[in-house]
């Protein structure tokens, strides 16, 4: 994912390298930023968050080959900061409209895709009755296709919790697409 | 694969193929090397208040710590509320019942004598004795009459020096009681 030298270039308090490495970086956290929250400003105040993190404590990185799992762990626990913000204000329930969306799109084909904001509406709506724990792990091994393992590092759960989470994230969803389209 | 399962994947499909596209990274790029060249000044936009002094209420186990005190104190409190409850009435009773109300078959005197006798215990419980307005009366006459009779005796006495001496002597010898006279 990054250049080791990089990010000892980071280390050495390179700015130049830094905005180069938010450039290669951004992209990563954002997809896992917003699929997770939906919202795509939350999620690049995530981002930027998580980047301004990462170069207050880039000398604590063990090792460049461990930054990946070291970013998405600073993404995941800001997003699960943002959710129990946003539990205080709810947003409106997505109404039959966005059932019919989904079920367009998965007449259309495989080879449909879905814009910023469809997507932010799909998963919000299959995920809704999911915790942030259930979320997380769905959207990193079945959207973002991490490995349990990466996933057990990134989240700091066990590879059984991991499984338990994403069975019941999965059956869940199952059951909402059976329910509505 | 059953239709479920097929509906499924390929809105899964649809989802991992749809992967948030992220604009505006110049932007995000500048904010971060804004806030890491300036923290001071990003700190004083994010500060808030309320997150600042009431930000752990977020916190899971803090919540759930919580809420164990509380359902622990409620039930201390109805413990507590019953138990004052029984002991109010426990108080109740045992209220002194006055002369007016105490209607009871003719007055044989038999009551105030059983009283006098155990007031005339020297080792009472406290509370243990209950006396009415009339009885306390009848007590105190009692007592009045005891004592004019005391008063002619030891005028008496006193009037005769032979009988003194002689009364002296015998309480001397049986030395049960100390009489100044």
């Amino acid at each position: 994912m990054v250049d080791p030298e990089l990010i000892e270039q980071c280390r050495n308090g390179n700015l130049q390298s830094f905005r180069k490495l938010i450039g290669i970086s951004s992209p990563f956290a954002f997809s896992v930023a917003f699929r997770m929250l939906g919202d795509e400003d939350l999620a690049k105040d995530v981002v930027q968050e998580t980047m301004v993190t990462i170069w207050s404590k880039l000398s604590k990185i063990r090792s460049a080959g461990s930054y990946k799992t070291w970013l998405y762990r600073i993404v995941v626990n800001k997003c699960y900061d943002q959710m129990r913000r946003k539990k205080k204000n709810p947003e409106e329930r997505a109404d039959e409209r966005t059932w019919t969306l989904i079920s367009n799109h998965i007449s259309d084909g495989p080879d449909n895709t879905l814009e910023n904001r469809e997507t932010a509406i799909v998963i919000g709506q299959l995920t809704e009755k999911l915790s942030p724990k259930q979320k997380s792990v769905f959207i990193l091994i079945d959207l973002e296709d991490m490995t349990t393992e990466e996933v057990s590092e990134i989240t700091g759960m066990s590879r059984r919790n991991i499984k338990a989470n994403l069975h019941y994230a999965r059956k869940n969803i199952g059951e909402m697409i059976v329910k509505y389209i | 694969m059953d239709p479920e399962e097929r509906k499924y994947g390929s809105l899964l499909n649809i989802l991992r193929k749809s992967r948030p596209e992220l604009m505006g990274i110049e932007e995000i790029e500048e904010k971060v090397l804004n806030a890491i060249q300036h923290p001071g000044k990003k700190r004083r936009e994010k500060f808030n208040l309320f997150d600042y002094f009431f930000g752990w209420v977020y916190i899971r186990w803090v919540r759930v710590s919580l809420i164990t005190v509380s359902v622990f104190f409620i039930g201390l409190f109805i413990y507590q509320q019953s138990l004052i409850l029984r002991r109010i009435s426990l108080l109740e009773s045992q209220t002194i019942i006055t002369g007016s109300q105490f209607v009871r078959g003719p007055y044989s005197g038999l009551e105030d004598k059983l009283m006098l006798k155990k007031l005339s215990r020297r080792n009472m419980n406290a509370g243990s004795i209950t006396i009415t307005e009339k009885q306390l009366e009848k007590f105190a006459d009692s007592y009045n009459e005891l004592e004019s009779k005391y008063k002619d005796l030891i005028k008496i006495i006193e009037d005769d020096p032979d009988l003194k001496k002689s009364v002296e002597e015998k309480l001397k010898e049986t030395n049960k009681k100390k009489f100044n006279l």
